[in-house]
């Protein structure tokens, strides 16, 4: 764990208050940039939700049922009965406003809304009328307000303008994590069949056909083999994984984003080459095509559902262990709620990796296991070849995903593989990185274009940071483990430092991995030349 | 009475009230944040907005430029406030927010006649300030545009690409000869 500050620390330092002006009362239009488009019906009707027909949050009026109030009611009884943690989070903040500027919304946007504890007062306020005994008595004396249409349209603005990174709970001396908040105010508003399509769409699609985009499973081979093709291209080994194989000793499963979108594949290629350099026994599914769960952005059966999938895919292919690629909040699934929802999945056997006899005991239950975790262990066992220089033409800084920062602790073992594969890297500022890393901006299902405004301005601290290491040391590469970031990030850093690419760390592995029986390598994964000189005097 | 020697000892204030009026833009509980917050990785809007006015001043009161530092400066607040949700009007009148604090300072003098010239090559300075404004917000409008367009376009297309349906011109150079070879 690195170093956090202490809640102490913390309270001396608050600087910030919340709102002093009645939160309530400052205006909030809903405007183009900063909503994602609704769902579309058949979407919403594949998962069972309500399908509300075409609107726009737009429109002044919005398409609820008639009984939506005692339906928001309902919901909210039976979550906080389910949830204790959410019963907590509604009684215990002391609006201390510790958490207020950490928001990297309210940051780039100046939104008093966008802070954390605004954002939770949203759907307090609301617990605090209908659900506490002072509440009920005296009404807003008490900090209570009355369920309306404009509270719902507040919460699909709101709870769609926070990316669930949990930064904010870093910082609360309580530990009550907005995140979650927003989670509950997303399974509420879907109810009422309020989504977005940027979510519903990745989870309908994962549900039927087994990955975001809806690939098919002939497809995803395909694109694999061509994937394969560029691997013997730059290093003379053609390689051929399996697919579906029974058997197999482990499942390998990854995001979509790794093999449908640059530069996510070429992190899928440098899997591909780990792997074959290491005979490990693997097997890719055209099933469980998908590490990503959107899930998680919509409700916890949703999330259950796509989680349950890759399980199901185990137990039906008899794999020992699944290693996981480099994906985001596939692992705050997994870290967080797999257990309690799906598991253990006793059906398989502690992840031991075959190569170093490391046994993963972290993962004992789940039986998951992170690539970077794995690489790691090779690494530190000497049982890979590499040559660092050949990303030698890469600064690279390394960005914190949320997720597996802040949901799994998983802040070494990145930094360790990048500085055995690279000769370059920087750190950006302190409190950006580690667990108080900034969010792409675009995570919880809001990488869709039509925020783009959203995107720019929640990634402004994150960007700005990366600037700093750009104007510092020349960095020119941001590596990452999260397939959203490797989506998001593009855009990001063409706005704010145009200089600097995006890179997952296993493209930076396979760089650097020197397989046997390999070509003299003249290009990196991107087809570019080693060396600058050598392409000068091609010429 | 040399105005820009003037100018430049009353800088920290004229700064300050112009840094004011900028922020006035944003809600009342941000802007307590946007300029108290001293770290410019916990606060970048403030601490960019605070670095831009003050490499701008250094420039507007000049008599000769350096064309680059000063737009430089302006992007930096441009490049935040055209994502940010503002007006284009609202977005460039930063620019505007100096002139009462300068002519604050030079009313005094003004019937000297350096002074008066140098309050309207002022003017003229701050008329150029807002065309270099107006073409950065217009860049930034147009580049998020382009990038929403390029993400819905690729989403799809770079898989068509990858699975062979469609097979686009290769990269090789711009001129017909060298694409046919
Ligand atoms: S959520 Fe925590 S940090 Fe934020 S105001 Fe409440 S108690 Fe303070
Ligand atoms: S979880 Fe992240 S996006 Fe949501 S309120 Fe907290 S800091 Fe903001």
């Amino acid at each position: 764990m690195s170093e956090v500050p202490k809640p102490d620390e913390l309270i001396e330092n608050i600087d910030h208050t919340p709102p002093e002006e009645e939160w309530e009362k400052i205006e909030s239009p809903i405007t183009e940039g900063r909503f994602s488009y609704p769902a579309k019906g058949k979407n919403l009707e594949v998962m069972e939700f309500r399908a509300p027909g075409e609107w726009s949050p737009k429109d002044e009026e919005w398409p609820l049922p008639d009984n939506w109030q005692e339906i928001i009611h309902e919901g909210f009884k039976e979550r906080l009965e389910k949830y204790r943690s959410l019963k907590v989070f509604m009684d215990i903040c002391v609006r201390c406003g510790a958490c207020a500027d950490k928001c990297h919304y309210f940051i780039g946007t100046g939104d008093p809304k966008n802070m954390p504890v605004v954002r939770a007062e949203l759907l307090r306020s609301i617990y605090r009328k209908d659900f506490t005994t002072a509440g009920k008595i005296l009404g807003s004396i008490a900090g209570g307000r009355s369920l309306t249409k404009d509270t719902i349209k507040e919460w699909f603005s709101y709870f769609y303008q926070c990316s669930e990174c949990r930064r904010c709970s870093v910082f609360c001396p309580y530990g009550i994590d907005t995140a979650e908040v927003t989670m509950m105010g997303r399974e509420l508003l879907n109810l009422l069949g309020l989504n977005i399509n940027w979510i519903m769409e990745p989870v309908a699609n994962c549900f039927r056909t087994g990955n975001h985009l809806g690939i098919q499973p002939q497809a995803f081979k395909e694109i694999v083999d061509f994937l394969t093709d560029d691997i013997e291209e730059i290093t003379g080994i053609k390689i051929n994984p399996s697919f579906n194989r029974k058997g197999a000793e482990i499942l390998f499963i990854t995001p979509s984003g790794d093999y449908f979108a640059d530069p996510g594949t070429y992190t899928f290629m440098g899997y591909l080459m780990l792997f074959e350099a290491l005979g490990l026994d693997y097997t890719l599914s055209t099933y469980a095509s998908e590490g990503g769960n959107f899930g998680l952005f919509t409700s916890s059966d949703t999330m259950k559902k796509l989680n349950s999938k890759m399980y199901a895919e185990a137990r039906r292919l008899g794999v020992k262990w699944i290693l996981g690629g480099e994906c985001g909040h596939m692992w705050r699934v997994i870290n967080q709620y797999m257990d309690t929802m799906n598991g253990p999945a006793d059906f398989m056997e502690v992840p031991k990796s075959p190569i170093t006899g490391t046994v993963f005991n972290n993962a004992a239950s789940t039986k998951m296991v992170h690539i970077t975790e794995f690489t790691a262990d090779l690494i530190r066992h000497n049982k890979l070849k590499l040559d660092p220089s050949r990303n030698d033409s890469y600064k690279v800084t390394f960005h914190d995903s949320c997720n597996p920062s802040r949901a799994m602790g998983l802040l070494d073992e990145p930094r360790y593989v990048i500085q055995n594969v690279c000769n370059n890297f920087y750190e950006m500022p302190e409190n950006t990185i580690r667990e108080q890393t900034f969010c792409c901006g675009s995570g919880s299902g809001l990488n869709n274009e039509e925020v783009m405004d959203l995107r720019l301005r929640g990634g402004l601290p994150r960007a700005n940071a990366v600037k700093h290491v750009y104007e510092k040391y020349g960095v020119n590469m941001l590596a990452c483990i999260c397939a959203i970031d490797r989506a998001a990030f593009p855009p990001l850093m063409e706005y704010w430092v145009p200089e600097v690419g995006t890179t997952g760390v296993h493209e930076l592995v396979a760089n650097a991995l020197v397989m046997d029986g390999e070509i003299e390598r003249t290009t990196n994964l991107r087809f570019e030349p080693l060396k600058e000189e050598e392409d000068e005097s091609d010429e | 009475m040399n105005p820009e020697t003037l100018l430049s000892q009353k800088r920290k204030k004229i700064i300050n009230q112009w840094f004011d009026a900028v922020i006035a833009a944003y809600p009342d509980d941000s802007t307590q944040f946007f300029k108290k917050t001293a770290d410019p990785f916990a606060n970048p809007v403030g601490s960019t907005i605070e670095r831009s006015l003050n490499e701008l001043f250094d420039e507007l009161i000049k008599s000769e430029w350096d064309q680059e530092a000063v737009k430089n400066a302006i992007d930096g607040i441009i490049r935040i406030q055209s994502v940010q949700e503002f007006q284009p009007s609202d977005a460039i009148g930063f620019i505007f927010s100096i002139k009462p604090s300068i002519r604050k300072r030079l009313t005094k003098y003004e019937n000297e006649k350096a002074v008066k010239a140098y309050l309207d090559a002022l003017d003229a300075n701050i008329e150029q300030l807002l065309r270099i404004a107006f073409d950065l917000y217009m860049e930034c409008r147009q580049k998020v545009f382009l990038m929403r367009a390029n993400q819905s376009r690729d989403r799809v297309r770079q898989l068509l690409i990858k699975k062979g349906y469609i097979e686009e011109i290769p990269e090789k150079g711009n001129n017909l000869e060298d694409i046919i070879a």
